[in-house]
């Protein structure tokens, strides 16, 4: 009994694999009709499945496929075209076929699946030929007028009147039945025939299968011998060719050969004739089996370890045949070394499947959905080889499945509004795969309409996932960014082909975790590019080491943006935005987040008060610094995952051992970015905002600062020097001004409170804002500092004291202050007109 | 008959069925796993896997052990992975007589009572058997 489990299950496996090929192959098929491997390789899928399922009982199973069969032998006898009926019918029919199967992986049962359903479908369609009748009937008459020009027109028109053109679509054209004359191959006929002749002979042997002599019911008997499928083109050398043919002598004779064999191939039943093909094909058959085998995924994960180990001792002998001066031992280490790294690779290699098992399933789904939403699309597959470890494999699948149909349906328009746009009517999709630093990148490009960002943004606005201000300082990439939140859909009307909600979001989760990540580009009215990037393997990646507080980790260098060093030479220093550290780079604040911090190991030294370097990170939405003492080195890396025991820990994704035998803890650098920074999209923003301050030079960054009595007061940030923290004892008075000392120098102060007519509130610790004008500082008491923000809003005047107005920041009116008299009241010679008209 | 690899971790002798122990060796150096629960002294390196490093110390009331000492580790089997238990010394390996395997003591702290088994009395001492599952747990 267990036998025949075995044989079940290794005949679903091995179905459906043939049905995602099948797939494909139809829907190619449909474009190339005269593509005979394509054919074949269709009919032997369906055969193989029709036999096994007869073997194993499952007779519905065989039935359907018997019927599709049937079909298809009419398609390789060329008394069928494929057109879209036929498509459909039997894309039908590998559905309940995949229907069937699935029952049968359940319950072990064919369930209660319906095939007569599709069987009479295709029965109908097999039918629909006799409907097509008259029209075929036209053909003869038709291709009277292109055989009189030929000498041996008596010949030619004793065939062709013979003919029961069986092609409706050609019936009308008489350069048609030139072609039909003109098709190719006929074995048996060719076997006859002298090498010179051969061309001749294969021309009138197309004819032979649909004269009466060989009716179109037993045509999979002819149809064995004479595997022809007309092409839909006509050539007029063809006719020339048929002419000469028809002039030849022998005409006659080979003639009544051909049509001598193939009335003794109509003795074969209808049946008998697919029987025929497994000779043909089990040829191919076990030509596949024997250049692969199916292997347990985990019996390679074994073998990946016991490799690992391997390595480890070849590593051990190495050193020990270096210290012993054995000429012998050396170089058999070093041998063993050799081949202890093929191996590895070859382990490696065996978990890589190209893309194209993952795009086998696209062509299928494109033209499902273009014929449901009226588009025409071309499907282009680039770089279907590209291979990638089989478990991000299956990881990609539905996230691209999910780009796929969404290009579809929301990217590339409707014919007729391409066409008023300029654009061929057919839109293009592509996807592409390659290799690029180590990860695999996939595109999937359509050139439709494209997505207007301000659109993007409104709908965000619109759905409250974001208010009006966050989405004004938002630049166009940040806001196709938005596309990827939670809950976000674009799609004007929802569909029953995708906009249900659940979009970019889940695609973007679903790369991130497998390390990938994933962005879009659009141009309006051009096209939509969206691109994951995925690493190659989940077991190994590149990845730079750091080090710690005395311990090594790793941070996947995927997330890596850039390094920078901070020691004593650094031109910046860190600075502090209230508690948080920041790091001034190129124009832009990057929030650093301290590593010692993050693993709970700070001795309550503030951040950047030693040595370290700064890792520039991407992870998310987030843009920030990790900061860490040293950075040793990138390295290859293979992943184990945590034990149980540290799944709560979620700042890990993995441990590693390293080339020194040391095992490093893998940083989840998406984790730690959650933790560390709680308001990710105002700081995303910030950063992104001030390079759109360099650009257009028409917003600027205002630092918010709360100040007594709750209220809010806003500073333009450019001309601040650094936060300070200072006891309020420290504070000093010089005449009638209140200064501190600091770094040696004297620093005057004053409260904005005061200067705005506020009541301050009693504090043991003020916090000043400098500004620096040339040697010159001053200093500004605020209470606390809120946020960094883009000045983008209206500014409304007001006729306050200190006040040069009010702009509305995350929906709070916030007051702006007047800076130039503010630090005129600190100092009285702060000289800073430069900086003032750049903040007034 | 039940069968122990015994061990010592403080002043006491521990054991754990035999049939769970891969191997008792000297500890690796670890690599210790900022933020983790308290009874897990580290990862190691043992063969080319990563192994969670188990100090039941602080769980048995002792002060955990420093980053630096060099035990030795008892490798058990849970759910096929291995774990590594720091302990002071190994002991022998020692058939009890069923006989000789009682309940822990009434007076044992209750937060205990899931990781140890059994005791059982020996001639001289007392052998505490440990749940081998709870142990590893590091909870």
């Amino acid at each position: 009994m267990e036998d025949i489990d075995e044989i079940v299950r290794e005949f679903l496996v091995e179905s459906y694999e043939n049905l995602d090929q099948l797939d494909r192959d139809l829907v190619e098929l449909e474009e190339n009709p005269g593509d005979r491997p394509l054919l074949s390789s269709v009919f032997r899928t369906i055969h193989t499945i029709k036999g096994t399922s007869g073997f194993l009982a499952f007779s519905r199973l065989e039935r359907v496929t018997h019927a599709g069969e049937n079909l298809l032998v009419e398609l390789r006898d060329g008394r069928r075209q494929m057109d879209q009926v036929t498509t459909d019918v039997l894309l039908r029919t590998v559905d309940t076929v995949r229907l069937l199967l699935d029952a049968i992986e359940r319950t072990g049962g064919e369930g209660d699946v319906d095939v007569d359903v599709v069987v009479e479908a295709i029965v109908a369609v097999q039918e629909g030929r006799t409907a097509a009748a008259p029209a075929a009937a036209a053909a003869p008459a038709a291709a009277e007028p292109a055989a009189e020009a030929s000498p041996a027109e008596a010949v030619a028109r004793a065939v062709e009147t013979a003919t029961d053109v069986p092609h409706p679509r050609e019936a009308p054209s008489d350069e048609t039945a030139a072609q039909v004359a003109a098709t190719v191959a006929a074995p048996t006929a060719g076997a006859v025939a002298t090498p010179d002749k051969a061309p001749t002979i294969k021309q009138i042997a197309k004819r032979v299968p649909t004269t009466p002599a060989a009716p179109p019911a037993d045509g999979p008997g002819a149809g064995d011998v004479t595997p022809v499928l007309p092409t839909p083109h006509v050539d007029p050398a063809a006719q020339r060719a048929a002419d000469e043919a028809l002039e030849a002598a022998a005409v006659q004779a080979l003639a009544t050969a051909a049509l001598a064999d193939l009335s003794s191939g109509h003795e074969y039943t209808p049946t008998m004739a697919p029987a025929a093909a497994p000779l043909e094909e089990v040829g191919t058959l076990r030509g596949a089996s024997e250049s692969s085998v199916r292997i347990d995924v985990e019996l390679l994960d074994r073998l990946m370890r016991q490799v690992g180990e391997l390595v480890l001792v070849r590593n051990r002998l190495t050193r020990l045949a270096a210290e012993s001066q054995d000429v012998d031992l050396t170089r058999s280490a070093q041998q063993l070394n050799l081949i202890a790294s093929e191996l590895q690779d070859g382990v490696m290699r065996t978990r890589m499947q190209p893309i194209e098992n993952v795009w086998a399933k696209m062509p299928r789904v494109v033209r499902d959905l273009a014929a449901t939403c009226g588009r025409e699309v071309r499907l282009e597959l680039v770089g279907g080889e590209t291979e990638l470890d089989r478990s991000l494999l299956e990881a990609v699948k539905d996230p691209l499945t999910h780009l796929v149909r969404n290009a579809v349906d929301h990217g590339i328009e409707p014919p007729a509004e391409r066409v008023a746009a300029g654009k061929p009517s057919h839109g293009t999709l592509e996807l592409r795969a390659f290799h690029a630093g180590g990860q695999v990148v996939v595109e999937v490009r359509d050139d439709g309409r494209g997505i207007d960002p301000q659109k993007v943004a409104e709908s965000a606005v619109r759905k409250g996932l974001r208010t009006p201000e966050q989405v004004a300082s938002l630049g166009q990439a940040e806001m196709l960014g938005l596309l990827f939140l939670p809950g976000f859909s674009t799609a004007a009307a929802v569909t029953n082909v995708s906009g249900r909600g659940v979009g970019m979001d889940v695609v973007r989760t679903r790369i991130e975790a497998v390390g990938g990540t994933v962005d879009v580009e659009s141009t309006v009215g051009v096209g939509t590019s969206w691109r994951l990037r995925i690493p190659l393997t989940l077991a190994i990646m590149p990845s730079l080491s750091v080090e710690c507080d005395g311990d090594v980790y790793a941070v996947p260098q995927v997330h890596v943006l850039e390094l920078v060093a901070l020691d004593e030479r650094a031109e910046q220093a860190v600075e502090h935005v209230h508690d948080a550290p920041v790091y001034r780079l190129r124009g832009e604040l990057l929030p650093l987040v301290p590593l010692r911090e993050v693993l709970g190991l700070s001795d309550g030294e503030p951040a950047g008060s030693r040595p370290g370097v700064i890792v520039v990170v991407q992870a998310d939405d987030n843009r920030f610094g990790l900061l860490v003492d040293r950075v040793l080195a990138t390295e290859e890396i293979v992943v184990t995952p945590l034990a149980a025991q540290l799944k709560s820990v979620s700042t890990y994704a993995g441990t590693t051992v390293l080339g020194d035998g040391r095992v490093a803890l893998i940083l989840d650098m998406q984790s730690i970015a959650r933790e560390a920074m709680p308001r990710e999209h105002e700081h995303a923003s910030v950063g992104h905002a001030s390079t759109v301050v360099e650009e257009t030079h028409e917003t600027e960054q205002l630092l918010v600062a709360r100040i007594g009595e709750g209220r809010l007061v806003a500073m333009p940030l450019a001309g601040v020097a650094r936060l300070e923290h200072v006891r309020s004892e420290e504070v000093e008075t010089v005449g009638d001004r209140e200064v501190v000392q600091y770094r040696g120098s004297i620093l005057p102060l004053a409260r904005v409170d005061s200067l705005v007519g506020a009541t301050p509130e009693d504090r043991d610790e003020l916090l000043l804002v400098v500004y620096e004008r040339g040697s010159r500082s001053a200093a500004l008491v605020v209470e606390d500092i809120v946020d960094i923000v883009e000045d983008h809003a209206e500014h409304s005047d007001i006729d306050a004291a200190g006040l040069v107005g009010s702009t509305v920041v995350h929906g709070r009116v916030t007051e702006l202050l007047d800076l130039r008299a503010a630090l005129l009241a600190a100092d009285h010679d702060f000289e800073s007109d430069e900086l003032l008209e750049g903040a007034a | 008959m039940n069968r122990y690899v015994t061990f010592t971790i403080g002043d006491d002798l521990y054991g754990v069925d035999v049939l769970r122990v891969q191997e008792a060796l000297r500890a690796h150096a670890r690599t210790r796993v900022p933020l983790a629960p308290p009874g897990i002294a580290g990862v190691v390196n043992l063969r080319g896997q990563v192994v969670v490093t188990v100090d039941l110390r602080p769980r048995l009331g002792l002060p955990a052990l420093a980053q630096d000492a060099e035990p030795m580790m008892v490798v058990v089997q849970v759910d096929g992975e291995p774990v590594s238990l720091l302990v002071d010394e190994i002991g022998d390996v020692l058939d009890v007589p069923v006989d000789d395997v009682g309940a822990p003591p009434e007076t044992l702290d209750p937060d205990l009572r899931p990781l140890i088994r059994s005791a059982c009395t020996l001639e001289d001492r007392l052998l505490l058997v440990l749940d081998v599952d709870e142990a590893a747990s590091a909870a």
